[in-house]
């Protein structure tokens, strides 16, 4: 418990130390392209109460967390049958491997063209890019499985629904929560580039915008609400559904 | 009864077949132990019979019981617990939704471990995993119970305590149990019938009745009375011959 506290007393105090020194830099610089943190405040305030960054926001966190499902099923689906499928793998394992070295920029600027510049583009660009490092993950999982285990429910005469439940997706939870923790922190930061070249809303859309009118105080407001969003879906999600998941281990 | 004839079992046709000609039978509500040197394809033997393994050629009868398939249970060399679940969600895990899973706390009591109903295997010692693992076995209300040297790497008082309750297990329920080990006082302690196996490829050898009254887990001198004269007859038993030729 104590160790826990002082996890907590060093990360506010790392927090609020890069804050005091942002603000001593603006004060005795004066830099013209860095506003300080109350500047950044303010401008946040005056975005949330106009709806902007809300409207912003709430879009992208949609197609992140859109995105991220749909990625995360297909490469669970894929991941688990190339590591109970040996030839499958054999078939697909080059494709994948490839698939991993395309550049993220590559895919999102196919998408726009082929598909046009809608919903349906940038959803797929995300998930195109995403799929291929979650379908490895899986495969790492599915190669993992304990087969005695799943003997024991064969034996017991376990219906398949408990088999599932209670016996073979337990063994995989660990990859779950390995794909969810490293994918949606890339999801996200795929999504900002897709929005800023092929979407009309969005919180890439709005940063695109801020950078063409050289408005950095509203690049840093965004970005803070957004880092602050994505914290928080992590704090209170993620680690709670870990910590549920998990208990056994401790 | 449990009708086995298995004519040949190989892992792979350029292997040499790990079982040969093993025939016999079971009846219903027997202990029978399964005793052979090791790497003689016991745990084979009861792989096929489980149905785990249905790769071989010969034929197994398990009977129906009131016009249903016969019921399993399998008690595995480790005790494959779930990690993820705690020691009653083990033991219910086995409970059909019919049957009532309430009898699931009882049956831990009874192998005495109702205090750690709510602990996880990682917390239990071998030999507390290894009563959730025979609970779990008894809660599935086998008719067939398949043990695989269930009670092997554990301390003598723990796996004497463990024998005892499978035992009052056994004769409360009355399954029909096969028992493979390879430790002989422990046979002769648990079972109705002796079966000796050769070495691989396996077949039985030497099929023999235990005479001696129940209860006689403690009846030390006459449990090594029986050990003795049947090793004096056959001194090379125990590495699956039967005489020295």
């Amino acid at each position: 418990m104590r160790q826990t506290q002082l996890k907590v007393l060093f990360r506010f105090l790392s927090f609020a130390g890069f804050l005091v020194l942002w603000q001593l830099v603006v004060w005795f610089f004066e830099p013209a392209l860095l506003p300080g943190p109350m500047a950044v405040l303010e401008r946040f305030i005056a975005e949330f109460n106009s709806g902007e960054l809300t409207l912003h926001v709430s879009i992208t966190v949609l197609r992140v967390l859109g995105s991220f499902t749909l990625a995360l099923l297909l490469g669970a689906l894929l991941g688990i049958a190339m590591g109970h499928i040996a030839r499958l793998d054999m078939l697909l394992d080059g494709l994948v491997t490839i698939a991993l070295n395309i550049p993220v920029l590559v895919v999102i600027i196919l998408c726009f063209i082929w598909f046009g510049l809608n919903e349906v583009a940038a959803i797929s660009a995300v998930v195109i890019n995403k799929v291929p490092t979650m379908t490895v993950i899986f495969r790492e999982g599915a190669r993992a499985v304990d087969f005695k285990l799943v003997d024991v429910a064969r034996v017991f005469g376990l219906s398949r629904g408990r088999s599932l439940f209670k016996v073979y997706l337990p063994q995989l939870y660990p990859y779950f929560l390995a794909a969810t923790r490293t994918g949606l922190a890339l999801v996200w930061k795929i999504v900002l580039v897709v929005e800023l070249l092929g979407c009309s809303d969005g919180v890439g859309f709005q940063l695109g915008v801020f950078f063409q009118y050289f408005d950095i105080t509203g690049i840093l407001a965004y970005t803070c609400a957004f880092v602050l969003l994505i914290l928080m879906i992590e704090a209170l999600l993620i680690r709670r559904w870990e910590q549920s998941v998990m208990r056994w281990r401790e | 009864m449990i009708n086995v004839s298995i004519k040949e079992k190989r892992f792979a046709a350029s292997l040499q077949p790990v079982i040969s000609d093993i025939s016999f039978t079971v009846n219903r509500g027997e202990f029978v132990a399964v005793i052979g040197p090791s790497g003689a394809g016991k745990s084979t033997l009861l792989q096929l019979i489980s149905g785990l393994d249905n790769d071989f050629s010969g034929n197994i009868e398990l009977p129906d019981v009131d016009g249903r398939a016969a019921r399993i249970s399998y008690m595995f060399q480790e005790p494959r617990l779930m990690p993820w679940l705690t020691a009653l969600e083990n033991v219910r895990l086995v409970a059909g939704d019919q049957r009532h899973a309430s009898g699931a706390k009882q049956i831990l009591e009874n192998v005495g471990l109702g205090a750690n109903l709510d602990s996880y295997p990682a917390q239990l010692s071998g030999g507390m995993q290894r009563r959730v693992a025979l609970a779990r076995a008894f809660m599935h209300e086998p008719d067939i119970l398949l043990m695989d040297e269930p009670f092997v790497s554990l301390d003598q008082p723990v796996a004497e305590k463990l024998r005892q309750l499978l035992l009052d297990l056994w004769q409360d329920k009355q399954p029909t149990v096969l028992f493979v080990s390879h430790d002989l006082d422990e046979a002769i302690a648990l079972a109705d019938r002796l079966l000796f196996l050769s070495t691989e490829p396996a077949s039985v050898i030497l099929d023999r009745t235990v005479t001696i009254a129940r209860p006689r887990i403690h009846d030390k001198s006459a449990l090594s009375q029986f050990k003795h004269q049947l090793l004096e007859t056959y001194p090379e038993l125990l590495t699956g011959r039967l005489s020295d030729e």
